[in-house]
């Protein structure tokens, strides 16, 4: 069994946000076998920062108001 | 099992044309000096089997980061075919890599006993099926990398971690952990959070300034006299339309019928209103008939003030000029005086210097005689004057030396007379053109003074008449002015209380507008944590949360797994691991090694764990070649943990004995005899010595491949002897 197989089991034992732990595993997975460890930071990087971005513009309207 | 019987190279990184090993024998030896292409032989076998799988990041092996695939000095087309005698007939299976691209998986075809060919994902599923082995797995048990051994040559824990790791062929796990840290997403929520934290700091701070702006104004509202219940919207309204009816009377008083004002009807138009009531208040006092006035007056008051003294000053400078013209005349005589006394002194002058002349004559005519005297006979020593008929010496030079000294004082007398004409008539002359300059500049400054004149003519609006004196009709219309504007400036002052009072009222306006401004400000604040905004920030805050703890979930999912599997694989070849260790190393300190893994606390990495069997930590006096001897330890306890569900019939061994005394790699060739008789071996080694041992103590026979030379158009020279 690969590492992606037994990871995905081990995510498994944990019922806790289970579908959205498969999906990032198979982002992480798909970008690491693609681009090594280097792209899944970045790929990891990326779903931060688009978050990072609306939390700015969130923050910036509040800033605004004040 | 699998038995590799036949490998060729072509093109695959130091290869040039192709190179065909065949291993027929139980042990094939790969040796010659480093850089020969001993290690490119083994790596196209891998390369064969798996593709793009062996090299990259993700393989951690750093010298597979940037592999090569095609020869980067001889270009062309790359293949590697690799034979292997199976259960039932022959396997072929090559790979190619076409031209362009450094790296790359190649095409694989796989070649059935039965001479089906396969190709594509096709032939991939058939490696898998045949072999049912990993990378990982293959390089954990089949081929024990060199960098594998080079890299437990160290005792920095967490690198000798790493190379354990993979020699466990837990690489993967590492590098997945290696790139969820490098992620560094808690460093980012902990930066979202602390721009949370300073909104929320903000808002405070924004507050508080709030209540300070509303306290300071509210200070003012009483010190201005506004009853603390009025500081509210109704009340700035309803001042509002005072103030506007105000405006109104007021612009009805000054005589401006055709002004409008709108009241403002809700409490948003009272900023507005104010700038608005500010600025027509302004504008309604400046079109006031008595301010136009005053303002008429004033400028004509000020038009007239520079004529005036423009007056006065060409009126005194024609006196000053009248005044140094008269003292002259007076002193020294008018013109024509002047002039009558030059004409005399230049006649007297002329006259002195006439008789001067005829003097020079006459003494030139007797200064003749004289000489004549002297050469018609009268020119010897002794003389007799012609007169009295005395002898006389040198009579003729006594003569001439007087007559020479009479001329000569007449002549001097007659010049200093010429000289004191001529000095008196210089001076008259002068006095002459000094009294035409002071007229010249007396008609210059009564010209000044009729220019000045004209101006206040013009100031006043009239012609000015010979007969009037200017500076009197200035004066007179100056002190008219005066006494008008006094007028002007007192009815002023009956109505600029209104206007004062009107801005006053507009300035506690204001400062309720300001109150109630800064009220709704900071409510607005106090609100903020109710919006739809700070409910989509929060929102995000949670998404951020939940990623970092997803992320953090499955780190922990990596590592527990990661730890599981060493444990496992630990627990599987221990015993063997032990065993091997204790015939490599042979060291006196440790009859045996125990190894266990552990959860690094702080990196949740895997840490391994070595006792040995006395209970003591071996770790401290593990030389070099004890770890290389720990590093093949735990190749071929592995590998032999593989038992027979092992695919491959055969082990490669690339560069062993890096750091192995003599004693060492003689052990090494004793545990190989051993395994040599369950799998085949291929052995890459540029060491002379243990190439030598193995010779001369494997008891199998043995194929030797001689690496004799590499170079870059040519690729490695290779030569089997028979």
């Amino acid at each position: 069994m690969g590492y992606k197989e037994t990871v995905r089991g081990k995510l498994n034992e944990c019922e806790q946000r289970a579908a959205e732990r498969h999906a990032l595993w198979r982002s992480i997975e798909d970008s690491f076998e693609n681009e090594g460890a280097e792209g899944m930071a970045n790929e990891l990087k990326r779903q931060m920062a688009h978050l990072e971005k609306k939390f700015d513009t969130a923050l910036a309207n509040l800033a605004s108001m004040l | 099992m699998f038995e590799l019987a036949r490998l060729k190279v072509r093109r695959f990184r130091g290869f040039v044309d192709e190179e065909e090993f065949v291993f027929d024998q139980p042990v094939v030896l790969l040796y010659g000096e480093n850089h020969r292409g001993k290690s490119s032989t083994l790596n196209a076998l891998e390369w064969c089997l798996f593709g793009d799988q062996c090299f990259g990041a993700k393989t951690g092996i750093r010298e597979r980061v940037d592999w090569e695939i095609p020869n980067r000095y001889v270009p062309g087309d790359v293949t590697v075919t690799a034979e292997f005698n199976g259960p039932d007939g022959r396997y072929t299976i090559r790979r190619d890599h076409v031209a362009a691209g450094r790296r790359g998986a190649g095409t694989v075809t796989v070649v059935l006993p039965d001479e089906t060919k396969l190709h594509g994902d096709e032939a991939q599923h058939q490696l898998y099926q045949l072999f049912r082995s990993s990378f990982q797995e293959f390089m954990t048990t089949v081929y024990q990398h060199q960098e594998a051994i080079r890299s437990i040559l160290t005792q920095e824990p967490r690198q000798r971690n790493e190379a354990i790791d993979r020699l466990l062929g837990l690489s993967e796990y590492r590098e997945l952990l290696g790139g969820i840290d490098k992620a560094q997403l808690e460093k980012t929520e902990k930066a979202l959070e602390g721009k949370f934290e300073n909104l929320r700091q903000r808002a405070e701070q924004s507050i508080r300034t709030y209540n300070n702006l509303i306290g300071e104004e509210k200070s003012k509202a009483i010190a201005a006299g506004i009853p603390e219940q009025d500081l509210n919207q109704q009340e700035a309204l309803r001042r509002a339309k005072e103030i506007g009816d105000a405006v109104e009377r007021l612009a009805q008083d000054l005589g401006l019928a055709d002004f409008q004002l709108t009241i403002p009807q809700a409490y948003d138009e009272i900023a507005e209103f104010r700038e608005w009531v500010k600025t027509e208040a302004d504008q309604l006092w400046a079109k006031a008939p008595d301010v136009v006035k005053q303002e008429n007056l004033a400028r004509e008051q000020q038009d007239l003030a520079s004529p005036k003294g423009n007056y006065e000053s060409a009126r005194a400078a024609v006196t000053k000029a009248q005044g140094e013209r008269d003292e002259l005349v007076r002193e020294h005589g008018d013109e024509t005086a002047l002039i009558t006394i030059a004409d005399k002194q230049r006649g007297k002058t002329k006259e002195l210097e006439q008789r001067i002349r005829q003097t020079n004559d006459r003494a030139n005519l007797v200064g003749e005689a004289i000489q004549y005297l002297k050469t018609a006979s009268l020119g010897g020593a002794v003389q007799r004057c012609p007169l009295c008929g005395t002898e006389v010496p040198d009579l003729l030079a006594h003569l001439e030396s007087e007559w020479e000294e009479r001329i000569k004082k007449e002549v001097e007398q007659l010049d200093d007379q010429r000289k004191t004409h001529k000095s008196e008539l210089e001076r008259v002359e002068s006095l002459t053109k000094e009294l035409k300059a002071l007229e010249t500049n007396l008609d210059a400054t009564r010209a000044a003074a009729d220019q000045s004149v004209q101006e206040i003519g013009a100031a006043l609006g009239r012609d000015i008449g010979k007969e009037e004196d200017p500076g009197a009709l200035v004066n007179a219309r100056l002190k008219q002015i005066a006494s008008e504007l006094e007028a002007v400036r007192q009815a002023i002052e009956e109505k600029r209380p209104r206007i004062g009072a009107l801005h006053d009222e507009l300035a506690q306006l204001r400062t309720i507008d300001e109150i109630v401004r800064y009220e709704r400000k900071r409510a607005a604040v106090e609100r903020i944590w109710e919006t739809t905004e700070f409910a989509e920030l929060s929102a995000l805050r949670d998404q951020t949360s939940e990623l970092v703890e997803d992320v953090r979930a499955i780190r922990d999912s990596i590592a527990a797994v990661s730890r599981e599997e060493a444990q496992e694989r630990v627990a599987a070849a221990g015993a063997a691991v032990d065993g091997y260790f204790c015939r490599l190393a042979n060291h006196p300190a440790i009859p045996g090694l125990l190894m266990g893994v552990t959860e690094d606390t702080r990196s949740g990495l895997n840490s391994y764990v070595f006792k040995s069997k006395d209970g003591t930590d071996p770790t401290p006096i593990l030389s070099q070649g004890d770890l290389n001897c720990l590093a093949l330890s735990l190749f071929l306890g592995l590998a032999e943990a593989m038992g027979e569900t092992q695919p491959f019939a055969f082990m490669m061994l690339d560069d062993p004995t890096q750091s192995l005394g003599s004693e060492m790699k003689l052990q090494l060739v004793s545990v190989l005899e051993g395994i040599g008789d369950r799998r085949r071996l291929i052995i890459s080694t540029a060491d002379t010595e243990f190439k030598d041992l193995l010779m001369a103590n494997i008891t199998k026979s043995k194929a030797l491949y001689n690496f004799l030379d590499w170079t870059e158009q040519g690729g490695p020279q290779i030569t089997r002897p028979s």
